[in-house]
């Protein structure tokens, strides 16, 4: 089974997939496999471009979690969007040195549920866990993915609203 | 669209997440909100539903709100990461805009400045730029 962990930078993918591999998955970091497939550099963001078609079809479906901000449009059989409240998120890509405005633009994606609508375009509801981590440590967050993928957690997702922080980017 | 010195424009920016519909107007600056409403206030979005009402009664409020401040007409600036499937929040975003036109609110430039996450990178699909 191929599984997805994704969600907005910072929201903690890079922490839980460290802890999935020490309980014996195999995981797979999208940024290591992304090089081949840059076609431009966005440089008003600071960031490369990769052609996500071509990424997608050679990716394949390897029996693994894979991790990373555009993992959901891999072809996964489950995804994992990890959600953290925007005041939090915003204290941590701080942290990281990134400027304001890939901040600001990152926090308004999370405000927004922008890779909850984008998976929800691409995947079956049945398929996908959106789990808050704000109050959560990253090895209860690997508990709780632990029981979806083993199918002994339901799918859910839709239970948090950042809208109210919307007001905050302004 | 032309600007007349003596007619002052606006900005409104749509909001549109999973639950909830939220639009505000600035000056042309971004800097002074000149007024806001949130969805939470006007109507909360069933889950599962997009509501172009709930953004049609709020566009109605914003648009008297704004033109009580001698705003007469507006750039818009939508903020949707829906992509026209059933659950997405575009029809809102929509209907905000064709109501803000109806209370009177010019219309001026529409842009889509739908964000993007991004680290190191980002795909080629961010589609900021994009007219709607
Ligand atoms: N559950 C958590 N509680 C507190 N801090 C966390 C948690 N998860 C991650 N962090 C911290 O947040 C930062 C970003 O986490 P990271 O895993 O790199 O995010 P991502 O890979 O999603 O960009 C790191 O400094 C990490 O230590
Ligand atoms: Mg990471």
């Amino acid at each position: 089974m191929m599984a997805a962990v994704t969600g907005t930078p910072g929201t903690g993918k890079s922490t839980v997939a460290d802890i999935l591999r020490k309980r014996g998955y195999s995981v797979i970091r999208q940024n290591d496999t992304i090089k081949p497939y840059i076609i431009e550099r966005d440089s008003e963001r600071d960031a490369d471009v990769i052609d996500e078609d071509k990424w997608y079809e050679e990716f394949g479906k390897p029996d693994a979690v894979v991790e990373g901000h555009l993992t959901h449009i891999l072809d996964a059989d489950r995804i994992v969007i990890l959600r953290l409240r925007p005041d939090i998120l915003s204290e941590r890509l701080k942290s990281r040195g990134y400027p304001d405005e890939k901040i600001r633009e990152n926090l308004e994606a999370e405000c927004l549920d922008t890779v909850l609508i984008e998976t929800l375009d691409i995947h079956p509801e049945e398929h996908i866990l959106e789990i808050d981590c704000t109050f959560l440590t990253p090895e209860e967050t690997v508990d709780i993915i632990e029981e979806f993928l083993a199918g002994k957690r339901g799918y859910s997702f839709g239970n948090t609203d950042w809208s109210d922080y919307i007001g905050t980017l302004l | 669209m032309a600007e007349d010195s003596k007619e002052k424009w606006g900005v409104a920016h749509i909001y549109a997440s999973f639950n909830n519909t939220v639009i505000t107007v600035t000056d042309l600056s971004g800097a002074e909100t000149v007024t806001k409403s949130s969805g939470g206030m006007v109507v909360k979005q069933a889950r599962n539903e997009s509501s172009p009402y709930a953004a049609m009664q709020m566009a109605i409020n914003v648009a008297n709100a704004a033109k009580d401040k001698g705003i007469v007409g507006v750039h818009v600036k939508v903020r949707a990461p829906g992509r026209g499937k059933q659950r997405s929040p575009g029809p809102g975003a929509q209907a905000a805009i064709r109501a803000l036109a109806r209370a009177g609110m010019r219309i001026g430039r529409i842009e889509d400045v739908t964000p993007v996450p991004h680290d190191s990178i980002r795909a080629k699909g961010g589609r900021r730029g994009r007219r709607v």
